[in-house]
Parts: structure tokens; C-alpha cells; sequence
């Protein structure tokens, strides 16, 4: 039998919630979007530099490859999400999956970039190229490691629910690793868009 | 007899379930702005069109930081520590093309 509150008679206003999960992760989440910033910025005044390089340098990339990223992060995320929400309620089993599915989508990203970077060194595209690929391997491939770095915290999350250790009471792990995902993901949006897209 | 309280919001409706369906049109959206960001990004170059973009991708950012993260529910103030993070990128990176 189910109880429930009454609609009107008892309404429940929502107050301000903290940051979802542990603070430290906050602090480490701020500073890392602080560091990307900095790195956006930079890339946006050398390019002002440097129209025309910029400009064909950005049309030999893979922006199919580029877009396929953005889609399986964005998902991964989403994943997460639902993962946190079945915690929530206490579904231990439906976070394992959520999260095993966000696994797998971070997982196809790291492999299509390898395959992008592969690609890029076999058309003679390094570090030392030009100041548009310069940007673009290292802003990538510190994204990259950023992701990596998500990956293992989504593991152990997950590891951790699969044991028992999380519940509708105690889901502050989750929610940690969840946070830090989302900014791996909000990182990309930004990149995609400025080194693949604007021009 | 096992019970459950279901929290429901000021109108009436199953808070989790909202936050679900939220969340899911949030997805939806996110999809959405990525294919029409790639398909502008296709056409030929213009300020105006840059312009559109960034705004797209600021907008991206907004819905990640406020379903996905879940800073909607959280105090004012990280929400407004969020999106002055992604406007003063986006004004910086449109001005850097704009003007310089």
C-alpha cells in the first residue's frame, strides 16, 4: 500500500541544494575549468594572429570524427546522469548499468581519437607543424588525459555501487564522480566548437 | 505493509520522474544544437555566423551545467559562478575573432 502527500494541501518547495557531491571535487573542477579557459583564450588570440593558417589548418581536420566524440560524450554523460537518479531511489542494479553504459561510451571516445591522433602523425601532423596544430594536439590531448583521468573515477564509482557501497542514504560518491564527468564533457563542448567548428 | 513517499513538487507532479524526463530532454536538446553547430560550421565563414555558434555552444554549456550537473537545484550563487565562466569565455573567444 502506498502513501503519498497531498498535491496542494502539502507543497514542497524546493530549497537550494549544495554542489552536488564532495566539495574538494569542486575545487579541482573550478580550477581545471580555469586552466581550459586560459587555454581557450590563448587560442582564440593566436588564431587572431594567424587567420589564414588557422583557418586551413582547421579544414584538415576530422570533423566527423570530431562530431562522433561530442555525440558519445554527451550520452555518456546523460548516462551518468540516470545512473545518479537510480542511486537516488535506491536502484543499485540500475546504477551498475547506467554506469557501465557511460564506461563504454568513454571508452569508444578514447579509442576514435587514438584513431584520430594515428590518422593526424601519419600526415606528418606534430607539435612542431605549425601553432594551429600545436594548439589543437595539446589542447586534445590534455582533454584526452582529462577523460582518462574521468574514466577511472567512473570505475571506481561503479565498483563501489556493484559492492553495495552506495544506497539512496549515501550516494555522495556518485555524485563526486558524476560532477566530474559533467565537466569533462562541458570541456569538449567548448573545444569542439572552437578548434573544429568556428572559423 | 511496505510504504513510499512520493515527493511531488508545488504542482503535484513525482519530483524524480521530472528530473528523469528533465534530464532526457535535456539530452535531446544537447544532440539537437551538436548537428545544427556541425551543419553551420560547414557553411561559409561570416562574423554573424560565429557569432550563432558560440552562442549555440554557451547554450550547450548551460544545459549541461544545469541538468546534467544538476546546478539548478543548487544555491544562486554557483549557478552565477557557472555562467559567468561560460560567458566570459564566449564573449572572449568572440572577441578575439571579432576584433583582433
Amino acid at each position: 500500500m502506498f502513501t503519498h502527500t497531498s498535491n496542494l494541501s502539502h507543497r514542497i518547495e524546493p530549497e537550494p541544494q549544495p554542489l552536488p557531491g564532495d566539495f574538494a571535487i569542486w575545487i579541482f573542477i573550478f580550477a581545471e575549468l580555469l586552466v581550459f579557459g586560459v587555454l581557450f583564450a590563448a587560442f582564440a588570440f593566436a588564431r587572431s594572429a594567424h587567420v589564414e593558417l588557422f583557418t586551413a589548418s582547421q579544414r584538415t581536420l576530422n570533423r566527423t570524427a570530431g562530431f562522433a566524440n561530442t555525440l558519445l560524450l554527451i550520452t555518456s554523460s546523460y548516462l551518468v546522469v540516470r545512473a545518479n537518479h537510480a542511486i537516488k531511489t535506491g536502484d543499485r542494479k540500475a546504477c551498475w548499468h547506467w554506469l557501465l553504459g557511460a564506461l563504454s561510451l568513454g571508452t569508444l571516445f578514447l579509442l576514435f581519437k587514438i584513431l584520430e591522433f594515428r590518422q593526424d602523425f601519419a600526415h606528418g601532423i606534430n607539435l612542431s607543424s605549425n601553432l594551429f596544430y600545436m594548439f589543437y594536439l595539446a589542447l586534445t590531448f590534455f582533454h584526452f588525459m582529462h577523460v582518462i583521468m574521468g574514466m577511472v573515477i567512473l570505475a571506481a564509482v561503479a565498483i563501489n555501487t556493484y559492492h553495495g557501497r552506495y544506497s539512496a542514504s549515501n550516494h555522495t560518491g556518485v555524485e563526486t564522480g558524476a560532477s566530474y564527468w559533467h565537466m569533462v564533457d562541458l570541456v569538449w563542448i567548448i573545444l569542439f566548437a572552437l578548434i573544429y567548428v568556428i572559423h | 505493509m511496505p510504504t513510499e513517499k512520493i515527493q511531488r513538487n508545488s504542482t503535484g507532479k513525482n519530483t524524480r520522474k521530472n528530473t528523469t524526463r528533465n534530464s532526457s530532454i535535456a539530452w535531446g536538446v544537447l544532440l539537437g544544437l551538436s548537428v545544427i553547430n556541425v551543419e553551420l560550421g560547414a557553411l561559409t565563414a561570416s562574423k554573424m555566423l560565429m557569432i550563432v555558434v558560440v552562442i549555440l555552444t554557451l547554450l550547450k554549456g548551460h544545459i549541461v551545467v544545469n541538468y546534467f550537473m544538476g546546478l539548478r537545484h543548487c544555491h544562486a550563487v554557483w549557478r552565477w559562478v557557472m555562467s559567468a565562466y561560460l560567458v566570459i569565455i564566449g564573449a572572449i573567444i568572440a572577441a578575439a575573432y571579432l576584433f583582433f
